[in-house]
């Protein structure tokens, strides 16, 4: 008969029917006549399926509809157009002049005053390129800064709001 | 007709007319795709708000790529690759925007973080014990590993089914899934050391 340790490195790569019997071999037969592994195969089969329930439980936070309405209509402008001009070299400039048009909104030349710009804005996050702005907002009583990644790995635009 | 060839027959159709410029055949194909798309995403970042995220993303890049698909390999296949690879950008960004952090911090200025989030308190814990879960399990685990784990572990796909939606061979999926349950399986056996006991 076969050993514990040996069964016990078995069932680690076993598959799931030989684990509950379902189907016959000298594991399964291990499994059948000693408790010990049997109560390990079971806590294995068990642990797998509450994986499994937590996973389809989980379901998206997001509603399709929504999803689907941020997606943009039509083709040839927008992500396909802004991934041209990246190819083409001209995302940085293109970005860079997108931030210096709404430094320029701004109603006073006060840096401290009135920045007119949100981040999270649809706008603003195609204007510089980002299909979907994920910022991270830092407050302090002093200043706000919106931290946002940018598609190129080694770029990320630190906006500092007032 | 199999539900399954049913299902193969309406997406081929919807990527045709989709692939002309039918907003409504885009929208469907999407709706027919939406939690599978959602639930590779979640394996493959182990968070619901970042599998979100991945998921609002595919729909762009799908609908922005969707002309260029020439049906070589099946619509999943291709749907797999952009969802993996936009699991990919999310954790190179993540990266950037953690160095990024980091140089901030080093600045000396304190403050709070506080990021968008689109759920509800009670959804929320909900959902942070079922990730918990799904990272306990999946900690450490490579992303093909998971995924291989999810695809026949979980829901009881052959290896052939999965070496064709990976593009990978079928041995290759064999070597990724034991691979992924002694890892897995392990970790139950460290959470359980009674079951090492009854061995000594």
């Amino acid at each position: 008969m076969m050993r514990c340790e040996i069964a016990r490195d078995r069932i680690l790569e076993a598959d799931p029917a030989e684990l509950s019997n379902e189907v016959t071999g000298d594991l399964a037969e291990h499994i059948e006549t000693c408790s010990a592994c049997q109560a390990l195969a079971e806590r294995v089969l068990e642990s797998e399926r509450t994986l499994a329930g937590a996973i389809t439980a989980m379901e998206p936070g997001l509603d399709v509809d929504a999803a689907l309405a941020r997606v943009p209509s039509g083709r040839g402008w927008g992500w396909g157009a802004v991934q041209g001009w990246r190819r083409a070299g001209l995302a940085l400039p293109l970005a860079a002049a997108a931030v210096a048009a709404l430094v320029m909104l701004k109603p006073s030349g006060n840096p401290g005053q009135a920045v007119a710009f949100d981040p999270s804005s649809p706008v603003v996050a195609r204007a510089l390129g980002w299909d979907r702005p994920s910022p991270v907002v830092r407050t302090t009583s002093h200043a706000t800064v919106a931290i946002l990644p940018t598609e190129n790995p080694d770029i990320t635009i630190i906006w500092f709001m007032n | 007709m199999s539900d399954e060839a049913e299902h193969m027959d309406l997406t081929k159709e919807l990527v045709r007319n989709a692939q002309t410029g039918d907003r409504q055949a885009f929208e469907r194909l999407i709706k027919l795709h939406f939690q599978r798309i959602h639930r590779w995403a979640l394996i493959g970042t182990g968070d619901p708000d970042d599998a979100d995220d991945v998921t609002q993303r595919v729909l762009i890049l799908v609908h922005r790529k969707l002309r260029s698909f020439r049906g070589d390999a099946g619509f999943e296949s291709w749907l797999y690759r952009i969802t993996s690879n936009a699991v990919g950008e999310l954790f190179r960004k993540r990266k950037s925007r953690r160095r990024a952090m980091d140089r901030y911090e080093a600045s000396g200025v304190r403050a709070e973080i506080t990021e968008a989030t689109e759920r509800g308190p009670a959804e929320r814990i909900a959902d942070d014990q079922a990730a918990g879960l799904i990272t306990t399990f999946f900690e450490g685990l490579p992303t093909k590993q998971r995924e291989v784990f999810d695809l026949v572990e979980l829901q009881g796909l052959k290896a052939g089914e999965v070496a064709e939606l990976l593009g990978v061979e079928a041995s290759t999926v064999r070597v990724h899934l034991l691979r992924a349950r002694r890892t897995i399986r392990s970790k139950v056996l460290e959470q359980h050391p009674e079951f090492v006991e009854d061995y000594r």
